[in-house]
């Protein structure tokens, strides 16, 4: 803009002694060269105002109260001498961040991380899976006849009653092996009945990290369907459910002689939980 | 969840040197929360009752929440940093607005119909490929891109596929065909779940492959915890916020997984709209405030770090006497990861890419 200021009055500069020139050239009368000179003065004394004026936008924008420079810092891209002013005066609504980008004040700090050795060697040893338990809170049972047991998992639902009731049917079913502790579910008698992902027996394999504490409570993490899915519907991926030592659980009894049972609850969503039961366990 | 970038054969000058995830947390992330600055001593004068009490001991300043285990583990492998104390330049605490502005990467919001992922493929003439029905605002700013869902509705409701013909049939010419596309595509089975942490790890696979995608978007939402931000039974996991930071925490994993051996060649950063307030409120929440912190995590990454110009929690410190002050442009950290992983010069990102040929450059700070 001060470029185009500059450039008017020059270019009303030019015209003046142009028209004075061909004046002469033309033998004009003295009156009207004085009139023409008097036009072209009023006309450079404009251009002349307006460039000067364009030289320093400071003073121009003085009179610019602090609300319109701000519907300016609204647009798209405020102009940089906006920007400028907007700074200058300190006002709210100029982003800090913008203000830090234009002084280029910059006193960034690298905070290097630096873990205690067991912190590390912690984290340097755990794997990144969806189901890594950390059993070390609970005492496991370890020393114990190899178990075979069927099981259900059926849904809770809190919606009429504050104890939850369990639905009759099993969402989950089949057959599992407690051995030294850790639960391995048998994949060829066992299934998700929920569809979709359900079907894939990996989530059983391989997405079930469970053991059994020394009270007889099955702990640590593993994949859970609560959705059936149609055909066609897009899947949906499991939970991974922690199951705990819960209050609402009934334990195995797992150095009986006899067939024993359990009910393991679990903790799901806040309108249905689940509740793993395990009936005819027997040493294996 | 959005892919693009994907380079073709011919067109493509150079494949460019790696690739970007962006993962957006809607809502408003509590960089306080996740990443406590332990150090100083208003946090806990200010947010005792919200602040991680087993958060994991970052330095003698800074602490990680911990709904964040993939994340650290990320960290000790020194594939993980943190940005604290950032922005984007919006200070006006609208969700609206700041989503708008995080995706645009203009100076004030819906002043861009591009985004600033979009404008960077196109400078790097990497046409894409959005997984969405729609495509993102952050991906605008090509014309080749393409879209797609890995969506499978036809089957699951007759309705919608005869409404979808029949929209298809009442229409000619090019409407006809978007509607025809949009009925083929819909019909098209697929096994992905759209959750995050699924889409996360399909993204990871399909950017992992030869002449893959170059660039993903993950949307988790969820973040505006104006109340039971902390759960009243004290443990730190089950409040809001932590179940949200844990969906982060598994989608970062969930990349990790799918890219396999292209890790060493991505960078993943989080983008949030603003952070929230330094008080807690009545309701064991915070409100909408400024500064907050961003996550970045990829091979790309050599030395885990913390990365600040640490403005202070006093109510003097304080943005407006209310909210964490940001000190850095979470532009310049974005502009970082382009140069990263597109291999575009800074000052063509800040002047084209961003509008601020001024933007500082901080790509040292996250990749020396």
């Amino acid at each position: 803009m001060r470029f185009f200021s500059l450039l008017s009055c020059l270019v009303s500069m030019i015209t003046f002694f142009h028209k004075t020139f061909l004046v002469h050239m033309n033998g004009l009368s003295t009156i009207h060269m004085q009139y023409l000179m008097k036009r072209s003065i009023i006309i450079l004394t404009t251009f002349l105002s307006i460039g000067l004026a364009g030289i320093s936008y400071a003073g121009y924008l003085d009179d610019w109260p602090d609300d319109a420079i701000c519907s300016w810092m609204e647009q798209a891209s405020p102009p940089e001498y906006i920007v400028d002013e907007a700074i200058k005066r300190n006002l709210d609504c100029v982003p800090e961040s913008v203000t830090k980008t234009t002084k280029n004040e910059s006193k960034i700090i690298i905070y290097d991380v630096v873990f205690s050795q067991t912190d590390l060697d912690d984290l340097l040893s755990q794997s990144m899976g969806k189901t890594d338990y950390d059993f070390s809170q609970y005492k496991l049972a370890k020393s114990h006849n190899k178990l075979q047991c069927f099981f259900r998992i059926r849904r809770v639902v809190y919606e009429n009653k504050d104890e939850g009731e369990i639905e009759d049917w099993n969402i989950a079913e089949g057959y599992l092996v407690i051995d030294g502790g850790k639960v391995n579910i048998d994949v060829n008698r066992s299934r998700w009945r929920m569809s979709g992902l359900s079907d894939d027996p990996s989530y059983l394999e391989n997405e079930v990290n469970l053991r059994l504490t020394e009270d007889g409570h099955l702990v640590g993490k593993m994949a859970y369907f609560t959705h059936h899915i149609n055909t066609g519907e897009a899947p949906r991926s499991p939970f991974y459910v922690e199951l705990i030592k819960h209050k609402k659980s009934k334990p195995l009894n797992y150095n009986s002689s006899k067939k024993e049972s359990a009910e393991l609850w679990i903790d799901v969503e806040e309108w249905a939980g689940g509740v793993l039961l395990l009936s005819n366990c027997k040493t294996k | 969840m959005f892919l693009a970038g994907v380079p073709i054969p011919g067109y493509t000058k150079d494949k460019p040197p790696g690739n970007i995830s962006v993962i957006l947390l809607e809502g408003g992330m509590d960089g306080l929360t996740a990443v406590p600055p332990i150090g100083d001593p208003n946090l806990i004068a200010m947010r005792k009752t919200i602040t991680p009490k087993d958060f994991l001991k970052l330095n003698s300043f800074f602490g990680l929440h911990p709904s964040l285990p993939n994340f650290s583990r990320l960290m000790a492998k020194n594939n993980a940093s943190v940005v604290h104390a950032t922005s984007f330049p919006y200070i006006k605490r609208s969700h609206f607005e700041g989503q708008n502005l995080m995706e645009g990467g203009g100076l004030s919001p819906f002043a861009e119909k591009t985004g600033w992922l979009g404008r960077s493929l196109d400078l790097a003439q990497v046409p894409g490929k959005a997984l969405s029905l729609d495509m993102p605002l952050i991906l605008r700013g090509y014309k080749d891109n393409d879209n797609f869902y890995p969506a499978s509705i036809k089957n699951s409701n007759a309705l919608i596929s005869n409404l979808i013909n029949l929209i298809s049939m009442a229409h000619s010419k090019d409407e006809a065909e978007i509607f025809s596309k949009l009925s083929k595509k819909s019909s098209q089975a697929s096994l992905t779940p759209r959750d995050p942490v699924s889409l996360a790890k399909y993204a990871g696979k399909e950017m992992s492959k030869e002449n893959g995608p170059i660039a993903s978007v993950i949307r988790i939402g969820q973040f505006d915890t104006h109340a039971n931000q902390v759960s009243d039974d004290g443990y730190d996991k089950n409040g809001n916020h932590a179940k949200r930071l844990e969906i982060v925490d598994d989608v970062i994993a969930g990349y990790r997984e799918g890219l396999g051996d292209a890790w060493n060649r991505s960078i993943i950063l989080t983008l949030t709209e603003f952070g929230r307030t330094v008080a807690v409120n009545g309701t064991r929440g915070t409100e909408h405030g400024y500064g907050s912190a961003g996550l970045l995590a990829g091979g790309t990454i050599s030395k885990s770090r913390i990365i600040a110009e640490w403005p202070g929690l006093s109510k003097k410190e304080q943005f407006e006497g209310r909210d964490l002050m940001a000190t850095i442009d979470y532009r310049s950290v974005c502009a970082a990861c382009i140069e990263r992983s597109l291999g575009l010069d800074h000052d063509r990102i800040a002047s084209e890419v961003f509008f601020t040929p001024k933007l500082p450059r901080v790509y040292d700070y996250i990749f020396s």
